[in-house]
């Protein structure tokens, strides 16, 4: 991708620049005002009612209606609030969602860097969501901010320790930590996917099945909590603590936490995909290499991946739609009793499997 | 440290009241190490306009003191200066998810009162509105208990059979929701058959939508342990608090007022009381369920059992005559205009009459002076004594348990305020 | 006959949070595929049965007068205090009629017990339930807006005459 935009313009910084914030606008933007609006709808119709219906045909433009809206209200802080720290709070919790995307492939000939350490710097910079939140809390000067935002700062540190056990047993099998090459390897079919025991054919990998969806059921909960979702809300519970720490924000500031959260979803439903369900590779064969156009195959790859991050997405609204909250200390539990020994006990099973 | 000042003096009795409730803790120790934390009236969990001021430790709280009257509207002092008749419109709007059921109880009451006998098809059809208002209350608590824990779909599918009920009520009594539908002497108007049918169909669909929400809640392993042991209240102390109803019913006691004092027909209906031991909030949710379908049984039952015969009492000189009668005839054109601008005189003399409401023991207690208003007239809610548990049952509990608890007590504020 | 039962214990599988997890997913998905009971309004309106209390009303006879004889049951029993009426002679047959009938409509509780007061059938309950006013001077309705010709009315005036 970068060969080819120097080539157009004939100055790489002009390219880098392109390159950085292409899949910012152009995807993750509009993808996040399509999640509202596939919540609210995903919502509505499992609780047999319609959603919205009146703004655009089948009520399309909702969300569109929703920023216009919260653009042009009135910006409150508080009295006493701290006015640095309150202000700044969006945007950190904003550029950790966002920055992600940046090691996450696309498609074959598009990644945001190439560094060759893909899934450490995502783990390293998702964890500034949580001095954003915990600013947020403090600066909001509101007892019940703080609760929330303690709450959701012991959770997202504590469940990042299952996600990164799990990402060390997959990259055992695969012995790569870029994202980019893992999904090169899962190539063409989908019993290639790591989730089926990976690229290589033999007793390995029919040892590996019952391990690898273990694995998978783990980082997808770990998953949820990092996200704030049910049944882990707690820090945004809206029947207990009003809206724990986005309590005190209006308006545009608002609109960021709203939009950084459906973007962190698409950012742990896409690096599910890309672990180990192929990334970008289709489960089926390409149409480019079955009619002979070869450029067909890179939109090809951007369809399947956009559509298994849906997927993911649509799981996870699924399950926020049906389960009740879980505690505050059951959710502790449930990371430090249950999900981090399962997690050591699979990461040595997958290891000694391995060496086979 | 200097003591706390507070500029409102009614904040400094709550916060005294806060801190005494625990003996061997000063107030500076209080204000030092603890948060006082305020759930204010307007608030998403509590169920109406209740403020909740709390003494938390961390995410524990040490003691919480409850504050009523956000909605007081004045309504036993109203009823001195309205007829009999005038009042039953308001009665509808004391527990407003069950509004059938306040009505049956008042005109209960002034008939006790007043010595009116009612014909058997109009206590029939008291019986079928009171459980179908039974279920409709009983649905809202359910739905909003399971929205407080954080399960929102359980919420729009218990609001939807709501809805099917209070179609129901729209054919029966002419409006959904404050129904005004009981006289004194029987009932407003007849049920018609397609009332009758609506009510058979609405009860041959609701066991399908009750295990569904049966399905998704009871046997799911984080509602369990969001609600099991909490909020334990023992048998002894529900009795000496005067706690009624499913409450009751979920700490051990086996109290029902349609068995232990039966009125209109209950003793002649075969059904069940269900009862559990444990007294936490897993206990008086399962009350609650199971009894909305009991409720459906005994519905079935009146229906079967239902004569024909008059709706309204004889009683010339006590009850409203019938409309036709008005139009073409003199004595009941007096009576109606005697009975409309003076009332009905009982005797003079008190009367206690207590009916089993689906939130507890709805009683109201009305002293006549021979006039057509009533001398004094007090309302014994179910809401407001039910509260009383609640500085009990929340000590050394987290605070997200405490809107589980309020949600297994369900107070209803219109109730507890009046 | 109160029976005692136990709250019951969950069994092995439902101890695992997962089974159970998944029951309830197919539940809330097999509800996607259900009709919605959503009613749109304005383009679907809700047609009220005869039994309906809706806006209160006066009868208007065929020829051009109202049955209201200005008798003062119906806002004598009002809860709400929202009807005002004042009498006056008048030449026809039933001698009294109401020069002034004004219902405050922001006062009405649309109970309904003016009309079963009522001894000339000359006030009902219609299905009229679209009440919309900018101020609050165009909520007290006067005679003009309350008078209502008597076949409009016919299935409520059926209803009260089999049901009431």
């Amino acid at each position: 991708m970068y060969e080819i935009l120097t080539n157009i313009f004939n100055s790489e910084i002009i390219a880098i620049l392109i390159a950085a914030f292409l899949p910012l606008f152009l995807f993750i933007l509009p993808f996040a005002l399509f999640a509202v609006y596939l919540e609210r709808k995903v919502s509505a119709f499992m609780q047999d009612r319609l959603g919205p219906m009146r703004t655009g045909p089948y009520g399309v433009l909702q969300t569109v209606a929703d920023i216009l809206k919260l653009i042009q209200k009135e910006d409150i802080i508080n009295k006493d609030a701290d006015k640095k720290l309150f202000n700044l709070a969006p945007v950190l919790v904003f550029a950790g969602s966002y920055a992600a995307f940046a090691a996450i492939p696309f498609t074959s000939i598009y990644i945001g860097t190439s560094a060759d350490i893909g899934l450490f710097f995502i783990l390293a910079i998702s964890s500034l969501v949580v001095a954003g939140i915990l600013m947020s809390g403090w600066a909001s000067n509101n007892k019940y901010s703080l609760l929330g935002a303690m709450r959701s700062a012991a959770q997202i540190i504590s469940y990042e320790i299952p996600t990164a056990l799990v990402i060390l047993s997959v990259v055992m099998i695969t012995g790569t930590l870029s994202l980019n090459t893992m999904s090169e390897i899962q190539t063409a079919y989908f019993w290639n996917w790591t989730i089926f025991g990976g690229a290589e054919w033999g007793i390995q990998k029919i040892l590996l099945i019952p391990f690898m969806i273990v694995a998978f059921v783990i980082f997808y909960i770990s998953s949820l909590a990092e996200v704030n979702r049910t049944p882990f809300d707690i820090p945004e519970a809206e029947s207990e603590l009003v809206a724990g720490y986005h309590t005190e924000y209006s308006g545009m500031k608002f609109a960021i936490f709203f939009l950084a959260e459906y973007a962190n979803m698409f950012a742990v439903s896409a690096i599910a995909a890309s672990i180990f369900f192929g990334g970008y590779q289709s489960p089926f064969g390409y149409f480019g290499n079955l009619i002979g156009l070869e450029w067909l195959i890179p939109l090809e790859q951007l369809f399947w991946f956009t559509m298994k991050g849906l997927f993911f997405v649509f799981v996870q609204m699924w399950l926020r739609w049906t389960l009740p909250r879980l505690r505050v200390d059951q959710l502790m539990t449930v990371c430090w009793k249950y999900l981090i020994p399962y997690a050591f006990v699979n990461l040595i099973i997958i290891g000694l499997i391995s060496l086979i | 440290m200097e003591k706390y000042h507070s500029a409102n003096l009614s904040d400094q009795r709550i916060i005294d009241a806060l801190i005494a409730q625990d003996p061997d803790i000063t107030i500076e120790d209080a204000l030092e190490n603890e948060m006082i934390i305020n759930m204010g009236p307007q608030h998403p969990a509590t169920h109406g306009v209740l403020r909740l001021v709390a003494r938390l430790d961390g995410e524990t709280v040490m003691s919480v003191v409850p504050e009523l009257g956000y909605l007081h509207r004045g309504y036993e002092k109203m009823a001195e200066n309205m007829t009999y008749l005038e009042y039953i419109p308001h009665t509808d709007r004391l527990d407003y998810t069950s509004t059938m059921a306040n009505n049956v109880a008042y005109v209960m009451a002034v008939e006790k009162l007043a010595g009116i006998e009612v014909p058997k098809r109009a206590q029939y059809i008291r019986m079928i509105v009171a459980e179908l208002s039974r279920i409709a209350g009983h649905l809202v608590a359910v739905g909003t208990f399971a929205l407080d824990v954080g399960a929102v779909t359980a919420f729009m599918w218990t609001f939807r059979e709501r809805e099917k009920i209070q179609n129901i009520f729209d054919r029966i009594a002419g409006a959904r929701f404050t129904t005004s539908y009981t006289r004194i002497g029987g009932v407003a108007s007849d049920l018609d058959s397609e009332a009758i049918k609506m009510i058979k169909e609405f009860l041959d669909q609701y066991k399908d939508a009750h295990e569904e929400f049966e399905k998704l809640l009871n046997t799911n392993r984080i509602f369990i342990d969001r609600l099991e042991g909490i909020g334990i209240l023992p048998k002894e102390d529900a009795i000496n608090l005067g706690i009624t109803g499913p409450n009751l019913r979920g700490s051990g006691v086996e109290y029902d007022i349609r068995r232990a004092k039966p009125y209109l027909f209950y003793n002649e209906i075969d059904f069940n009381i269900p009862v559990y031991n444990e007294g936490d909030s897993l206990a008086r949710y399962f009350v609650r369920v199971d009894e909305l379908k009991e409720s459906s049984k005994i519905v079935y039952q009146c229906l079967d059992k239902l004569p024909q015969g008059p709706t309204m009492a004889n009683d010339a000189k006590k009850v409203l005559p019938k409309k036709e009668e008005i139009y073409t005839k003199m004595e009941e054109l007096i009576h109606d205009f005697m009975l409309v601008n003076f009332g009905i005189n009982p005797p003079v003399g008190d009367v206690y009459s207590a009916v089993e409401n689906p939130k507890g023991e709805l009683g109201f207690y009305i002293v006549s002076n021979g006039t057509g208003y009533p001398w004094k007239f007090k309302i014994r809610s179910p809401s407001f004594c039910n509260l009383q548990a609640l500085p009990l049952i929340c000590k050394n509990q987290m605070i997200s348990d405490v809107v589980a608890i309020i949600g297994s007590i369900d107070p209803v504020m219109g109730e507890a305020d009046k | 006959m109160a029976v005692k039962k136990r709250a019951k214990d969950l069994n092995i599988l439902e101890k695992l949070y997962i089974p159970e997890i998944v029951k309830g997913m197919t539940l809330t998905l097999k509800n996607m595929f259900r009709p919605r009971v959503t009613m749109e309004y304005p383009e679907q309106k809700f047609e009220p049965p005869a039994s309906y209390r809706g806006r209160p009303v006066l009868v208007q006879e065929q020829d051009a007068g109202e049955r209201c004889v200005a008798c003062g049951l119906c806002s004598r029993v009002c809860p709400a205090l929202a009807i005002e009426v004042q009498a006056n002679e008048t030449d026809r047959e039933k001698e009294r009629f109401p020069e002034k009938f004004e219902i405050n409509m922001l006062r009405c509780i649309f109970c309904g017990f003016c009309e079963e007061v009522c001894p000339e059938e000359a006030i009902v309950m219609s299905k009229d339930y679209e009440l919309v006013y900018t101020n609050r001077e165009d909520a007290i309705y006067g005679k003009d807006k309350l008078l209502v010709p008597v076949e409009q009315l016919q299935d409520r005036i059926d209803y009260l005459r089999n049901f009431k």
